[in-house]
């Protein structure tokens, strides 16, 4: 340790609370070792988890270890721009440590041969992985968690921590990781995000591998990550996109360092608000801050233009239809004969028995659900009217996006219709996918969506805003999500505050270049 | 089989390819490994494992499809087919539904009835599933090593109306991917497998009967004896005026016969959707033209060029050409002899009598099989000499003209020497005489072989039945 005085002035808190764009600074500096830093953030878990239940499964050993690699990268001067600072991984994504159970039953001891491919970058590149993130079952957002209690919004008390990637957004927000890596399909990451106060990512399609993430939407899912400030969520894309010759619908392209995006501002950025959006169940408080984002944009010298996207009106049943097809076609391998379920014997029945016990027991209602609906969409007579015709949509759906991108840079919406607590029937079924009515759009047209939290202290819970881009236009998200990020505003009482109300502390969310000082 | 039905059949051909590893990842192909040591989380269907399609699959599947006449698709897409069984690690199997590679092609087949084109409706690629293995106690195992092999599906038109014409298609189809080298086709081990597709109409009929889909064949005999025996049940059920039904049956090797798997069949919905794993496969002109260039002159090519050059017959040379060894080893024999019409003769009754099952390893080299027939084709030993030799040369490869003069093999034509060894022939049989001469002709093969024997069997038999004949009027 270089610097003991130093040492002293960051307690665990402090650590914790830094974004990775500042650990990474102080972790160049020397001012903390990421051992250190790891011990910092399981002291922070130990004490949180009963009040976030955010993680599956915690992996000291591993992490202290890769900590250790990390700091010798560091002494070394071979590190990288994530190299010690502290992650945790969903449940459904694939590691060679710890379970990879992806919040089901049937796979409730699952433990994976071999990582994901953007884990075992991210590993070569010294990253730190606390433990697995809690999802819920298949991460699907169904809001079902059958083999453990789900995780807890720690920002918004009243609200839930938002389906899919819930624990990747809890940890997140409570200090219990730097960031999360964890899964978007239709809005499973951008929602918890939303819900929780911080950042959620969903890449353009291809654009990060997809080996190693559990299959449930096949064509619109990608690895996401899940972070306080949008310029985290820069530097984290920008180690984890890439091409993967072993996933074929990896898009191989030079991708570019987006952590050395310079952030312009957003003077002259033509901003597209779709008017589909103003639907019946779009909240009054959630139009309102909306309504005052766009204001807000403009005032920071983008201008903010009202368009049309008929298909958007059509894009959640599409996603409905395109979604349950993959996931029962995906789903259909667990079957009880590879992966046995916990307490179940099998010898001398027959296989029709095994498969109906296992996936009568193994699968929670919601995924069941999906599976039935999928099934019955791709059925040969259902397939065009259904499948066919959602395809035919989603067609539509990019021919528009193309159309609004060839005049405009950044289309806005807010991130969700309305908070989950707002509906009485939380579980009602059909609800859980009107949730999801803007972020679908994005996931069908595999474009890249940026989820922040809405930039005004207000004191009621709140969803976030999201801004769309063109495919691979990530960098035009991360420059406007920036300058809205650290723009001071006016908030509901009219007061001059800055933005960062997560977990209580001030945070500096300047979009340094990381190696600034 | 009654006058009033004719049987339609069509074939589905399962090849697998022989590339070095399997469709989607890069374990090996090789066949006969212990169980489950080919595999890895893509061809098991781990969570987050994802498929990349190996070219070569398609290269040959292509192939396959132009050495057939077929249109090649300028865009294929592969879909997922869902069913559930042990053997099918996904769940479903990635195949092609509406745009398969190849389509719309034939093939010639030769049988004693002629010519005959046969319609192949379209050659697509897809997976294999692992295999079953059955514990004699009880209980199933499952060797994942299988699945994820490559196969291609060839599905014929309905053009086939006898055992022997199915037959032949089945032997030519493998003769191509074997000359393609595409697939070793060995159906015991797995690599080439059939469904029968069956049914009969009264003759003249346009519209097809009900069919049975008829499975578990591992032999070109097995097919004909399934063929010989469904279309036999299918037309006595009609005429009894029995209902059929559309339905699985399974044939069984030892009864003979064919029998309903309609418990476990019907599949029936598919679910077939694009998958979403996989991109779509473009073919363009620059593939096609260096696919068509690399193909190897194929059999019906070959078959002609026999028939032209060597003037065999159409039957013969389609024997020949049928396993491509065998017609590689003609062809380098005729280089030797003039005789090729003997040596063809020579490998087609004598040589594949002799070859165990399914091998093409001849222990003779060509040069001296064409020896051999050089000397029967001179005239200069006769057909059981030639026999004796062949069986002779067969364990202990050598030059045939070398044995003749060692052993003084040469056939005796001497008119002079035969007739007086036939003076001798007639005064010891004088009772055989008789009886030809009282109008029994099998008395006169009797004196011949009398005479073979004096003659140690080298006798000429035809100028030996000719000294007879004017010995001995009638």
């Amino acid at each position: 340790m270089k610097n003991r005085e130093g040492m002293n002035k960051m307690n665990k808190n402090n650590i914790t609370s830094l974004s990775v764009v500042e650990l990474f600074a102080a972790l160049s500096s020397g001012k903390i070792s990421a051992q250190d830093t790891a011990k910092a953030y399981f002291e922070v878990i130990e004490n949180t988890e009963k009040n976030t239940d955010a993680y599956r499964c915690l992996l000291k050993e591993n992490a202290f270890s890769d900590a250790k690699k990390a700091d010798g990268m560091i002494k070394a001067e071979k590190s990288y721009s994530l190299t010690g600072i502290p992650m945790g991984t969903n449940d459904n994504i694939c590691t060679k440590d710890g379970l990879t159970s992806c919040g089901s039953f049937m796979l409730k001891n699952f433990s994976s041969p071999y990582d994901a491919f953007v884990l075992s970058k991210l590993k070569d590149k010294g990253a730190v992985m606390l433990g697995k993130l809690k999802t819920d079952e298949f991460a699907a957002g169904q809001c079902e968690y059958p083999i453990y209690d789900p995780p807890k919004n720690p920002v918004n008390k009243s609200i839930p921590a938002g389906c899919g990637s819930s624990g990747g957004a809890v940890s997140v927000a409570a200090n219990e990781a730097a960031y999360a890596i964890a899964s978007d399909a239709g809005g499973t990451a951008r929602i918890p995000a939303a819900f929780c106060n911080v950042v959620g990512l969903k890449p353009t399609y291809g654009s990060v591998s997809r080996n190693g993430l559990a299959a449930y939407a096949s064509s619109m899912e990608q690895i996401s990550p899940i972070t306080r400030t949008v310029a985290d969520a820069a530097l984290v894309y920008s180690s984890i996109c890439g091409y993967d010759k072993y996933d074929s619908t990896s898009h191989n392209r030079e991708y570019g360092d987006f952590s050395k995006t310079p952030y312009d501002g957003v003077k002259g950025v033509k901003i597209a608000l779709p008017k589909e959006i103003f639907t019946d169940d779009l909240s009054p408080e959630i139009k309102d801050k909306f309504l005052m984002t766009a204001a807000h944009f403009e005032k920071l010298g983008a201008s903010v233009t009202e368009v049309s996207i008929p298909s958007f009106n059509y894009a959640l049943e599409a996603f409905l239809v395109i979604s349950s097809a993959e996931a029962a076609s995906n789903m259909a391998r667990y079957d009880g004969t590879k992966y046995k379920l916990d307490g179940f014997e099998y010898d001398g029945e027959d296989v029709d028995t095994i498969y109906r016990m296992s996936r009568g027991e193994g699968f929670g209602e919601g995924i069941k659900r999906h599976i039935l609906l999928g099934e019955f969409f791709v059925c040969s007579d259902n397939y065009d009217d259904y499948y066919g015709k959602a395809a035919k949509v989603r067609t539509l759906l990019i021919e528009e996006y193309q159309r609004i991108f060839s005049k405009f840079d950044i289309i806005l919406t807010p991130t969700t219709p309305f908070l989950t607590a707002e509906n009485e029937n939380t579980a009602d079924f059909i609800h859980q996918y009107r949730i999801k009515r803007y972020t679908a759009p994005a996931s069908l047209a595999g474009l890249p969506a940026l989820s922040m939290p809405f930039n005004a202290e207000f004191s009621e819970p709140s969803s976030g805003i999201q801004l769309i881009g063109n495919a691979f236009g990530e960098s035009t998200l991360f420059s406007a999500g920036c300058a809205y990020e650290n723009a001071p505003v006016v908030s509901n009482d009219k007061t001059e505050k800055s933005i960062g109300n997560t977990g209580g502390v001030n945070r500096d969310k300047t979009c340094k270049k990381a190696g600034d000082n | 089989m009654s006058t009033d039905f004719e049987m339609v059949i069509g074939l589905e051909v399962h090849a697998e390819l022989a590339t070095k590893t399997k469709i989607f990842c890069g374990c090996s192909t090789a066949f006969g490994e212990k169980p489950n040591t080919q595999c890895c989380p893509v061809c098991m269907g781990m969570p987050g494992a994802l498929p990349v399609l190996n070219e070569k699959v398609v290269y040959y599947a292509i192939s396959a499809g132009l050495a057939t006449n077929c249109e090649i698709t300028p865009y294929g897409k592969q879909d997922r087919k869902h069913y559930f069984y042990p053997d099918l690690a996904k769940a479903y199997q990635v195949s092609q539904y509406d745009l398969p590679l190849c389509s719309g092609g034939h093939l010639d087949i030769e049988t004693s009835e002629g010519e005959k084109c046969i319609g192949i409706t379209r050659i697509h690629i897809e997976e294999d599933a692992g295999k079953l293995v059955y514990k004699p106690d009880g209980g199933t195992l499952i060797d994942c090593n299988r699945g994820g092999v490559p196969l291609i599906e060839i599905v014929s038109e309905p053009d086939m109306r006898s055992s022997e014409q199915a037959r032949a298609y089945l032997q030519k189809l493998r003769a191509i991917l074997i000359y393609l080298g595409i697939s070793d086709c060995r159906m015991n081990e797995g690599s080439f497998r059939c469904d029968v597709n069956l049914s009969v109409r009264p003759r003249g009929e346009k519209k097809l009967g009900t069919r049975a889909e008829i499975k578990n064949l591992n032999s070109f005999q097995s097919v004909v004896r399934a063929v010989e025996y469904e279309s036999d049940r299918q037309i006595k059920a009609l005429e009894k005026g029995e209902p059929l039904f559309q339905e699985t049956r399974r044939f069984d090797q030892n009864t003979g016969k064919t029998y309903s798997m309609r418990k476990k069949e019907s599949f029936s919905d598919y679910r077939y959707f694009p998958d979403p794993d996989l991109m779509p496969i473009s073919v363009d002109e620059t593939l096609k033209t260096s696919l068509m260039s690399a193909i190897p002159q194929l059999p019906d090519k070959r078959k002609k060029m026999y028939i032209d050059r060597y003037g065999l017959s159409s039957y013969d040379a389609e024997q020949l050409v049928a396993v491509r060894e065998i017609a590689d080893y003609f062809e380098s024999g005729a280089g030797y002899t003039n005789h090729t019409k003997i040596l063809a003769n020579l490998i087609i009754s004598e040589v594949f009598r002799l070859l165990p099952y399914e091998s093409v390893k001849i222990p003779v080299s060509p040069q001296n099989l064409a020896g051999l027939a050089t000397l029967l084709g001179e005239g200069v030993i006769n057909s059981s000499v030639g026999k004796q030799l062949l069986n002779e040369i067969w364990q202990k490869d050598r030059d045939p003209s070398l044995m003749v003069k060692e052993r003084k093999l040469s056939q005796l034509s001497d008119e002079k020497e035969l007739s007086s060894l036939i003076d001798e022939v007639i005064k010891e049989n004088l009772q055989s005489v008789k009886d030809y001469m009282d109008g029994k002709d099998k008395a006169l093969q009797a004196l011949v072989g009398r005479t073979m024997a004096k003659t140690q069997g080298k006798g000429n038999p035809s100028i030996i039945k000719d000294i007879l004949f004017s010995k001995i009027k009638r």
